[in-house]
C-alpha cells in the first residue's frame, strides 16, 4: 500500500474498511460452514448414505414414525416391538427435538419440491447443524471477547474431532443438534445478562426449551447458568441486569421444559434441578435486600442482610435435603452419581458402567480429539481470569466444568470441545493480534518499558520475531487441520453397521454382515418374531429387522436386561426355561472369531454375567466364568459354566470346524482373543483326532442363519419337544437280577 | 399304484387308517370280536410282525392314523421297523396300542423302554390268589387268570378314558407286570393291580423281591404326547381273545363263605372306551374359534386395547366323535383363561354357555405392554388344550384423558387470576404518576 493511502484517514474509507470486514467475516463463516459439512461426509463418500451405529437407527425408526403417522400419532406411539412384552411409550420417553427437526426438514424441502428421502435428510442433518454450531460458536466468542477470536473459534468447532465424533454424516443423534442448541444458548444467555434486557432473556429460555426438547444435556445447562449467577453474586457484580436475566430465563425457560413429556415434572422434582432453583430463590432474596438497602441505607443493612441471607441459605438447603429424603424430590440418578465418583457405577450400577462412552477419558483421547487445543486450552482460561468481566466468569465456570466432566466420561468429551474451541480461539487470536499486525505494539507496553522509543534494529528482529512466531503458528494449526481430517477420515467415519477391512493391495473389503442378517430376519421369520440379543442390537434389529426385541439401547430397565444377561449366561437348559417365559423365538449373537471383530458378544459377556449377577446374585457367579487363575478365557482351561453358557454355544457352534484356510494352523483359531478355542466338536481332521472335554451340541435351539464373516449367528428357539416329560430309558444298560 | 391309492384314501376319506401288526394268521381269528370293533371303526390293514413290507412311516409321514401292536413275543419287527421308528410314528401324531404278554419279546419290552414303561422279566406272570380262575387252576399255583373288582383298581374312573362307570370287573389272563418310571410324567395307569397281586415265575418258590407287588404293577397304561398323539401299554393280550371276552364269568372260591362264587367280566365294554380314547376318539377337544372384542358393541375393535378397557373373550370347544367336528359335550365343563404378561393378570373361568361355547368378560388390567390371552389346560383323559394369542395394551392417548378436572379449578382460577392481576398492576405502574417528587420540592 502506499504511504498517502494509509495516512488519510477519513470516514468514508473507515465504512469501506467495516464493510470489507463484514464481507469478509460472511466469506469465512460461510466457507467454515461449508468445510465443516464436507470434512463430515468421509463416511457416505466411502460406504453410502446409511444411519449409523446403534441409538441413530431407533432416531431414524422415531422419525419415520413421525413423518408417516404425523406428530400426534408419534406422541401416543406405543411401541409394541420393544422390550417385549413391557413395550415402551416412545412418545413420553424420548427427547422428541431431533425428530422433530428432521421431520420439519423433511417437510419443508418437501413442500419446496424437492423429494427428499427422510433417511437422507436424518442422515446429513448433523452435518448440517454444525454449521449453525459454528455460527453460534462464532457469536459466543464474539460477544465475550473479540470479532477475531470468533471466528477462530468457529473454525475450530467445526473441525475439532471431539464434535466431528457425534455429529459426522449418518449419526443421526440427539448430539448432533444438541450442541447447536448448547452454544445458542450460552450466546443468548451472555446476551441477556449482559444487556438484562427481558426480550433476549427470553429467547435464550426458548433456545433452552429446544435444547431440552433434543437432548438429556440440558441439565448441563440448568446447573451452569445458576452456577454463573452464584459466582457473580459472591465476587460481589450481581446486578439487576443479571436478576432480570436469571428470573426470566428461569421461569420462562423450566415451564417450556416441563412441557416435554419425557421431561415432565422433573425440573421441580429432582435434585439435578434443585441448584437452579435454589438460586432463583435466593436471587429474590437478594433482590428483595437491595430493594431495602435502596429505601433504608446502607449501615443499617449490611449486617442484617448477611445474616437473613445465611439463614435463608440454610433453610433453603435443609428444605430440599428433607424434601430429599422424605422422598418428594427425587435423589441424583445414579448417571448423576458416577459423575462424581467414577467407581461408583462400577459397583453399583454396571448397565452404566458397561457402556464404552460411559468409562472414564484417557488423556490420549483429550490429545486425539482436541490436538493442539486441549494444550493452548489453559492459556486461554489464564487470559479470561485475568482480564475477567461479569460474562467471561462464566466461560472460566463453563471451561473448569467442563474440562471435569470430560475427564470422568468419555461422552462428556462432547461438551468440552466447544469451550475448548473457544478458549483457544481467544489464544490464537490475541497471538496474532500480538505478532501479526505491522503496526507498533500496542502503546500501554511501551511505557512500560524503561527505555525510550526501540531503535530501527530493535524494531527490525522483532519484526522478525513476530514473523517467526506467526509461521510457527500457521504451522501449528496447519497440523492441527491436518490431524482433524486425518481422525475424521480414520476414527470418525465408520458406519459400525457396516464394517471394512483393507486388503493387502490397498483395496477395501466390505463386510455387511449385519444387514445381511437383519434381512434374513426381516424376510425369513414371521412378523410377531421375538428376537433375543444383547440390549446394544436392539434398536439396530428393530429398524432394521422390524422384530419384536426383549431389550434395547433404552436401559431403562435393568431387571428384563438382567434376564436377558441370565439367560445368556446360564446352560442351554436354564436359558431355555427363561426364553419360554419370555417368549423368545430366535437368539441373536455377534462373533467376531472368524474375522477378528473385537465388539462381539463374547467379549460383552462378562459385563452380562456382572448385570446378571445384580439381580440374580444366587444363580450367576462372575467368579464362575474365570479359570483359576482368574483369567477371562476361551480356551480349554475356560471353566465349565463358561463352556457351557448359551453365549458360549451360540458363538462357538461349530467353529470347531473352521480352519481360515491355514494348512498347519489349529481348528477353530479365535481371531479376536487369538487364541484355539476349548470346546468343539468331535472332529476327524488329518490323521488325528481332535477331541475336546465335551462335545457342543445344541439341545433347544438350532441354528437358523450364519452372515458370511459369521459376524452375526441367528439361533431358532426350538418348541417344546413333543415327548418332553417321557423317560427314554436305555433298555441295554439295564440290568436283570436273574 | 399312487392313483390307485389315491382314490382308494377319498373313497373312504371319512374313515381313519389303522395298522393291525399280528404274530401270526391265527390270531385273526382268536381275537375276532376285538378285531370286528376296530374294522367297523377303521380302515384296517393287517400285517405280520416279521413282515418284510411292513413300514409305519415313510418319507417322515405316517402311513396310519393308528397302529395297534398285537404282538407280543416278536424279537423283532420286519420291513423298516425298529424302536424309534414307533417313537417318529407317535412324535408325528399317530396312535399306538401295545399288547404284551408274559412271554413278552425284545422288541415290545424296548418299545416300553422307549416310552418309560418298565416290563418284568419273560415268563413271569402277574397272579393273585385271590379271585382266581377256580375252574382251570385250582390244582396247580399258576393263579394267571384272576378276576380285578374294579372298585379296586380302576383309575379315579377318567370318564373319556374308561367311559361311565358300572363296571363289574375285569379278567386278567397271562399278564406280564408293567411299571411306570415315577419321573416320567406324561405317564399314567389306567388299571392297576389290587394289593393282592404280584409279579414272578408261576410254579416257582420266590427266592428274592419281585420286580413289582400289589398296586406297583400297572396293567393298562396310557400315554398322551404333547402333541395329544396317544399310546395305550396293554400287559395282557389274551384277556381281549375272543375266549375270555365271551367269559361272562369267572367261577372262583370264597374263602370267607367257603363255596364257589361268580364274578363278572366288563372286559368287552373296557376294550371298547379304552381303544375308543386312544385312537382319539373320546376325549378329543380343539378350540374352533376363539375372539375376543370390547364389549362396547358400538366400537368393536379387537387389534389393541386401551387399559382399562372391557373386553370379551369368546371360545368355541369342539370335541372329535367319529370324525366329526361337533360342539363339545357336557363332559366338558369349564374352560380357564390366563391374561399374561410375564405373570398372569388375569385368571378367571370362562362362563359355559352351553353347545360348547364359553365367554368371559373382564376388565383390562391397568398395566400397558404385550399381553398374551392363554388358555393351557390338561385334564386327564382329554386332549392338551393350548391356545396364545398375542394383543397389545396401550397406554391411552393424550386425548383420551379429561380435558378439565374439577379439582385443578382453583389452579385454574389462581392462574387466570393473576394474568388479570399483572395486567392490572402495570397498568397501575405504567399510568400512574407518583406524587411524592412534588412533595418533596415542597
Amino acid at each position: 500500500m502506499s504511504n498517502p493511502a494509509t495516512q488519510i484517514v477519513d470516514l468514508k474509507s473507515q465504512a469501506s474498511v467495516k464493510a470489507i470486514k463484514t464481507l469478509l467475516t460472511i466469506i469465512i463463516l460461510t466457507s467454515i460452514c461449508i468445510l465443516g459439512f464436507s470434512s463430515r461426509l468421509f463416511a457416505v463418500i466411502r460406504f453410502e448414505s446409511i444411519i449409523h451405529e446403534f441409538d441413530p437407527w431407533f432416531n431414524f425408526r422415531a422419525t419415520k414414525r413421525l413423518t408417516e403417522h404425523g406428530f400426534y400419532e408419534f406422541l401416543n406411539w406405543f411401541d409394541e416391538r420393544a422390550w417385549y412384552p413391557l413395550g415402551r411409550i416412545v412418545g413420553g420417553t424420548v427427547y422428541p427435538g431431533l425428530m422433530l427437526t428432521a421431520g420439519l426438514m423433511h417437510s419443508l424441502s418437501n413442500f419446496l419440491g424437492f423429494s427428499v428421502l427422510i433417511k437422507d435428510v436424518c442422515v446429513f442433518t448433523a452435518p448440517l447443524f454444525s454449521g449453525l454450531t459454528a455460527l453460534s460458536t462464532y457469536l459466543l466468542t464474539k460477544e465475550l471477547w473479540s470479532e477475531g477470536a470468533g471466528l477462530f473459534s468457529a473454525a475450530f468447532i467445526s473441525i475439532a474431532p471431539g464434535y466431528i465424533s457425534r455429529s459426522v454424516a449418518g449419526s443421526y443423534d440427539n448430539e448432533g443438534i444438541a450442541i447447536f442448541a448448547l452454544q445458542f444458548t450460552y450466546f443468548l444467555w451472555i446476551k441477556a445478562m449482559k444487556s438484562g434486557s427481558i426480550m433476549w432473556a427470553t429467547f435464550c429460555a426458548l433456545s433452552y426449551f429446544y435444547m431440552v426438547s433434543a437432548w438429556g444435556g440440558y441439565v448441563y445447562i440448568i446447573n451452569i447458568i445458576p452456577l454463573h449467577i452464584f459466582v457473580l453474586i459472591l465476587i460481589g457484580r450481581f446486578n439487576l441486569r443479571h436478576y432480570t436475566a436469571y428470573t426470566t430465563f428461569y421461569t420462562i425457560g423450566q415451564l417450556c421444559a416441563m412441557n416435554i413429556p419425557f421431561v415432565g415434572f422433573q425440573p421441580i422434582r429432582t435434585s439435578e434441578h434443585m441448584a437452579s432453583f435454589g438460586v432463583f430463590g435466593f436471587v429474590q432474596v437478594i433482590a428483595f435486600f437491595g430493594y431495602l438497602k435502596h429505601n433504608l441505607g446502607q449501615q443499617k443493612m449490611k449486617r442484617l442482610f448477611w445474616i437473613f441471607s445465611l439463614l435463608v441459605f440454610a433453610l433453603g438447603l435443609a428444605a430440599i435435603i428433607f424434601l430429599t429424603a422424605s422422598g418428594i424430590v427425587a435423589p441424583w440418578s445414579g448417571r448423576f452419581y458416577s459423575l462424581w465418583d467414577t467407581g461408583y457405577a462400577r459397583i453399583h450400577i454396571p448397565i452404566i458402567s458397561s457402556v464404552s462412552e460411559h468409562q472414564p477419558t484417557t488423556w490420549t483421547s483429550f490429545f486425539f480429539d482436541l490436538h493442539v487445543l486441549v494444550a493452548v486450552f489453559p492459556a486461554g482460561l489464564w487470559l479470561c481470569v485475568q482480564q475477567y468481566d461479569d460474562a467471561r466468569v462464566f466461560l472460566i465456570i463453563y471451561g473448569v466444568f467442563s474440562a471435569y466432566f470430560a475427564g470422568v466420561m468419555v461422552r462428556l468429551m462432547l461438551t468440552l470441545t466447544p469451550i475448548v474451541c473457544i478458549l483457544a480461539a481467544i489464544v490464537f487470536s490475541e497471538l496474532f493480534n500480538r505478532y501479526v499486525s505491522s503496526s507498533p505494539p500496542p502503546a500501554e507496553s511501551e511505557e512500560d518499558e524503561s527505555s525510550p522509543n526501540p531503535t530501527e534494529e530493535e524494531l527490525a528482529v522483532a519484526n522478525q520475531l513476530r514473523s517467526i512466531v506467526c509461521i510457527l503458528l500457521v504451522m501449528i494449526l496447519f497440523m492441527f487441520g491436518t490431524h482433524c481430517t486425518w481422525v475424521t477420515s480414520n476414527a470418525y467415519s465408520s458406519p459400525s453397521v457396516v464394517l471394512s477391512t483393507q486388503n493387502r493391495d490397498g483395496s477395501r473389503n466390505i463386510l455387511d454382515d449385519f444387514r445381511e442378517a437383519y434381512y434374513w430376519l426381516r424376510t425369513n421369520t414371521p412378523d410377531d418374531a421375538r428376537v433375543m440379543s444383547w440390549w446394544d442390537y436392539g434398536y439396530q434389529i428393530a429398524g432394521m429387522a422390524d422384530r419384536s426385541t426383549l431389550v434395547d439401547n433404552n436401559t431403562w430397565n435393568n431387571t428384563h436386561i438382567a434376564m436377558v444377561g441370565k439367560a445368556m449366561a446360564s446352560n442351554e437348559d436354564k436359558a431355555y426355561e427363561i426364553m419360554q417365559e419370555l417368549n423368545v423365538d430366535y437368539v441373536l449373537v455377534i462373533f467376531g472369531g472368524v474375522i477378528g471383530y473385537s465388539g462381539d458378544d463374547i467379549n460383552k459377556f462378562l459385563w452380562m454375567v456382572r448385570i446378571a449377577e445384580g439381580e440374580h446374585p444366587d444363580e450367576i457367579k462372575e467368579s464362575n466364568y474365570f479359570t483359576p487363575q482368574g483369567e477371562y478365557k476361551v480356551d480349554s482351561t475356560a471353566p465349565k459354566t463358561f463352556t457351557e453358557s448359551l453365549m458360549y454355544k451360540t458363538s462357538f457352534y461349530r467353529f470347531g470346524e473352521v480352519d481360515h484356510g491355514d494348512i498347519n494352523g489349529p481348528h477353530g483359531f479365535d481371531r479376536t482373543r487369538n487364541t484355539e478355542i476349548g470346546v468343539k466338536d468331535i472332529k476327524v481332521r488329518g490323521f488325528y483326532l481332535l477331541i475336546s472335554h465335551t462335545i457342543s451340541k445344541l439341545k433347544h435351539i438350532e441354528e437358523a442363519f450364519t452372515t458370511e464373516n459369521w459376524l452375526v449367528r441367528i439361533y431358532k428357539v426350538k418348541p417344546r419337544k413333543n415327548s418332553d416329560g417321557l423317560i427314554f430309558q436305555n433298555i441295554k444298560s439295564k440290568k436283570f437280577k436273574r | 399304484m399312487i392313483i390307485h391309492s389315491l382314490l382308494f384314501a377319498a373313497a373312504f376319506a371319512a374313515k381313519a387308517k389303522m395298522l393291525v401288526v399280528l404274530e401270526n394268521e391265527r390270531q385273526k381269528n382268536e381275537y375276532a370280536t376285538v378285531l370286528n370293533q376296530l374294522n367297523e371303526k377303521f380302515e384296517t390293514y393287517y400285517k405280520l410282525a416279521d413282515d418284510a413290507d411292513l413300514h409305519l412311516v415313510k418319507y417322515g409321514k405316517n402311513l396310519y392314523q393308528n397302529a395297534i401292536i398285537m404282538a407280543p413275543s416278536t424279537e423283532e419287527f420286519g420291513g423298516d421297523v425298529k424302536t424309534k421308528t414307533f417313537v417318529d410314528f407317535t412324535q408325528n401324531g399317530g396312535n399306538l396300542m401295545v399288547f404284551a404278554s408274559s412271554n413278552i419279546g425284545d422288541a415290545i419290552r424296548e418299545l416300553g423302554a422307549e416310552f418309560g414303561i418298565e416290563y418284568d422279566e419273560t415268563g413271569t406272570k402277574v397272579m393273585s390268589h385271590q379271585l382266581y380262575d377256580f375252574e382251570r387252576d385250582a390244582l396247580n399255583h399258576d393263579h394267571s387268570r384272576f378276576q380285578l373288582k374294579a372298585s379296586e383298581s380302576f383309575l379315579g374312573g377318567s370318564q373319556p378314558i374308561v367311559g361311565p362307570a358300572g363296571y363289574a370287573g375285569l379278567l386278567i389272563d397271562n399278564a406280564v407286570a408293567m411299571k411306570i418310571d415315577k419321573k416320567n410324567t406324561l405317564a399314567f395307569p389306567i388299571v392297576k393291580c389290587n394289593s393282592y397281586c404280584y409279579s414272578w415265575f408261576p410254579n416257582e418258590p420266590i427266592t428274592e423281591y419281585p420286580m413289582a407287588v400289589g398296586r406297583d404293577i400297572t396293567l393298562v397304561a396310557g400315554i398322551q404326547l404333547r402333541n395329544n398323539a396317544r399310546i395305550a401299554f396293554f400287559s395282557s393280550m389274551s384277556m381281549f381273545s375272543n375266549k375270555l371276552i365271551r367269559q361272562k364269568f369267572i367261577t372262583y372260591w370264597n374263602n370267607d363263605k367257603n363255596e364257589h362264587a361268580r364274578e363278572q367280566n366288563s372286559v368287552n365294554k373296557f376294550s371298547m372306551h379304552v381303544f375308543g380314547w386312544a385312537t382319539n376318539n373320546s376325549g378329543t377337544f380343539r378350540i374352533a374359534v376363539f375372539k375376543h372384542n370390547l364389549v362396547d358393541k358400538e366400537n368393536q375393535r379387537n387389534d389393541f386395547y386401551y387399559i382399562n378397557e372391557e373386553i370379551e373373550v369368546t371360545a368355541i370347544v369342539q370335541e372329535h366323535v367319529e370324525d366329526n367336528w361337533e360342539p363339545a359335550s357336557l363332559l366338558f365343563e369349564n374352560l380357564w383363561l390366563d391374561f399374561h404378561r410375564l405373570d398372569p393378570f388375569v385368571r378367571m373361568q370362562f362362563e359355559n354357555q352351553g353347545g360348547g361355547k364359553f365367554t368371559a368378560k373382564f376388565k383390562v388390567p391397568d398395566t400397558y405392554g404385550v399381553f398374551n390371552f392363554i388358555v393351557w389346560q390338561t385334564k386327564l383323559g382329554h386332549t392338551y388344550l393350548e391356545h396364545k394369542e398375542q394383543i397389545t395394551v396401550r397406554p391411552p392417548r393424550h386425548d383420551m384423558y379429561e380435558r378439565f378436572i374439577a379439582s385443578a379449578y382453583p389452579y385454574y382460577f389462581s392462574s387466570f387470576s393473576m394474568m388479570l392481576g399483572v395486567t392490572l398492576m402495570s397498568f397501575a405502574i405504567l399510568y400512574h404518576r407518583d406524587v411524592s417528587p412534588a412533595k418533596k420540592n415542597n
